[in-house]
């Protein structure tokens, strides 16, 4: 069972929920998807045996061949390719690496190359598989990386948790697609409420199940809570706010070595969730 | 000359819009202020603006299929690298979240079977609030390009404050340190990073600030939920130190900040403990002096 766990709002609880998940479960695989700031490694604490640098094919022009024509400056969407009258500038960057200006070339001129956007940890400890992405500092695009960690480590049969960005574009639609469930991680503030309400559409649109989890339950308002209830979703669990909790955290204690009852409650929460799927 | 200042943070849910609106509340009238975490905005909410003008944002093209035209060739599938088209029983079918928009499909499509359409993917919102002038956006759910929305508010948010004649924006910016972070620090004068004393906090907080020298852009810091760990602000406040950086101000977890929040009011307008309000002056009279501002 694919599981992501994702938020909207940033500083909700993804990553505190979904490493106690990981912790508490039996031969897990655990993905963290955020690549951009990845902080599951500070709980579960891998033995990390392996990096492997990724990168996306980007062009590269043979000036025996170009004739500064143009045509792969037109066919980029991205505007990752500037064709002067005798200069032709790759700005790798902003390439997707999908081949456009390679198909539309019509002298043949240019090739791919890899271009290292970011880096793959694997990585172990007990139970738990760990593998983590990380986006190079000064890259835009971190779908890329997020899509081939799940191509290539997410397709697995057995349990996957994955952590997910925070916001409701790109990066977070990537990490949630063909997962047969995903956990929304709010909180019962206003800001919480308008953020899970943009990730609610999402993942009505996207037609994929899911259901919520409140954290600080306490410290909100009954009425944002109410509202949250009121969403058409499951609300799978609350966690009230402990500044137990909050001071394991900022130390780098998962929830369930804080609370050791919450181990029972994870285990719960994961058999609830292969019910619904 | 108009001066930006972009509060960032690399983890989410550190305190950046709660800083920034008590910011907002504070300056009153004396600056533009800037929601630029698009795909999660939040501001409008103690905000309440009121709308003065609308603006549609374009997104990327998108492709459109016309079942008529296609002969089910597979071109598309072969040369799509996102896996975005799947052709059964002879028909494509198109997963609209999986595609990039890169154009592929339609280019190499030998029976014009793919049309593009301009995708209108969000909007952008000028508003006056009792705060003054007040830029924001909306991402529409799940799209793309937060960082050309964010590039496009910064250049609105410049004329709004040339119309108003306010020579300062305030950023409030989006987590991470990817597309719409880049986005929303470049080019700018300072940018405040809003770190929590926990370990992902710093981890996070180290990231932005390397992404930030890597602009050149100076760098500064306040701590958020100081007394959750002084360990943590103990950490925060060497770190610092070793890398030249000036520590504007520490803001304690309070739950009457929260109680405040949930009645849409600032820390400024809320009932919190004493030396909140006076210390978030002190952060602001740190910011002014780091951009040498003056008459403000």
């Amino acid at each position: 069972m694919k599981v992501a766990i994702g938020s909207g709002k940033g500083g909700t609880g993804k990553t505190l929920l979904s490493t106690s998940l990981a912790l508490s479960l039996e031969y897990v695989r655990y993905l963290d998807l955020d690549v951009e700031e990845p902080n599951g490694h500070i709980f579960i604490k891998p033995d990390i045996r392996e990096k492997i640098p990724f990168s996306i094919p980007v062009p590269e022009i043979d000036f025996n061949r170009c004739t500064y024509c143009g045509e792969c400056a037109k066919a980029c969407e991205f505007g990752a390719i500037f064709v002067g009258t005798n200069t032709v500038n790759v700005f790798e960057k902003l390439c997707h690496g999908c081949a456009s200006c390679k198909l539309a070339c019509p002298e043949n001129a240019i090739s791919e190359r890899p271009y290292v956007v970011g880096e793959i940890s694997i990585g172990r400890r007990d139970k738990i598989e760990y593998i983590m992405g990380y986006l190079k500092l000064t890259e835009a695009l971190s779908t890329p990386l997020i899509r081939h960690i799940k191509k290539e480590y997410g397709m697995v049969s057995g349990d996957i948790i994955m952590d997910a960005p925070p916001g409701t574009s790109c990066p977070f639609v990537q990490s949630i697609s063909d997962t047969d469930f995903v956990i929304l991680i709010t909180e019962p503030t206003p800001f919480g409420l308008s953020d899970l309400e943009i990730s609610v559409e999402i993942v009505r649109d996207m037609k994929l199940k899911a259901g919520i989890v409140i954290n600080r339950a306490d410290l909100g308002s009954e009425e944002v809570k109410e509202k949250i209830k009121g969403l058409g979703l499951p609300v799978l669990l609350e966690i009230p706010f402990s500044k137990d909790i909050a001071v394991g955290y900022s130390k780098g204690i998962p929830l369930v070595d804080v609370l050791p009852e919450y181990r029972e409650k994870m285990k719960k929460l994961w058999e609830r969730i292969r019910e619904m799927v | 000359m108009i001066r930006e200042v972009a509060i960032v943070s690399g983890k989410g849910g550190t305190g950046k819009s709660t800083i920034t609106l008590g910011l907002a509340s504070l300056l009153k009238d004396k600056a533009v202020f800037v929601d630029a975490d698009v795909d999660a905005p939040d501001m409008y909410i103690v905000m309440e603006p009121e709308l003065l003008k609308k603006e549609d944002f374009e997104g990327p093209r998108f492709p459109v299929y016309i079942p008529d035209k296609c002969t089910g060739c597979g071109l598309c599938e072969q040369n799509c690298r996102f896996d975005a088209i799947k052709i059964v029983d002879m028909k494509p079918i198109f997963n609209e979240f999986k595609c990039d928009a890169c154009g592929v499909c339609w280019r190499v499509c030998p029976f014009d079977a793919i049309e593009v359409r301009r995708d209108i993917s969000g909007e952008i919102y000028i508003s006056r609030s009792r705060f003054g002038p007040f830029v924001h956006a909306r991402l529409f759910p799940g799209r793309e390009n937060s960082g050309k929305l964010v590039s496009r508010l910064r250049v609105v948010a410049k004329a709004v404050a040339d119309d108003a004649k306010k020579d300062l924006i305030i950023l409030d910016g989006p987590p991470g340190v990817g597309c719409p972070v880049i986005s929303t620090i470049t080019g700018v004068s300072l940018t405040v990073g809003i770190v929590e004393p926990t370990l992902s906090g710093i981890h996070d907080i180290i990231r932005v600030y390397e992404l930030s020298t890597f602009f050149n852009i100076p760098f500064t810091i306040v701590i958020n939920k100081s007394n959750i760990n002084p360990d943590m602000v103990q950490r925060i406040k060497e770190f610092a130190s070793e890398n030249g950086i000036k520590i504007l101000g520490e803001i304690p977890f309070s739950r009457r900040i929260v109680e405040a929040l949930l009645q849409r009011k600032t820390i400024i307008e809320g009932d919190v403990e004493d030396g909140i309000k006076e210390e978030l002056k002190r952060i602001w009279n740190g910011i002014q002096s780091m951009l040498s501002l003056t008459g403000l």
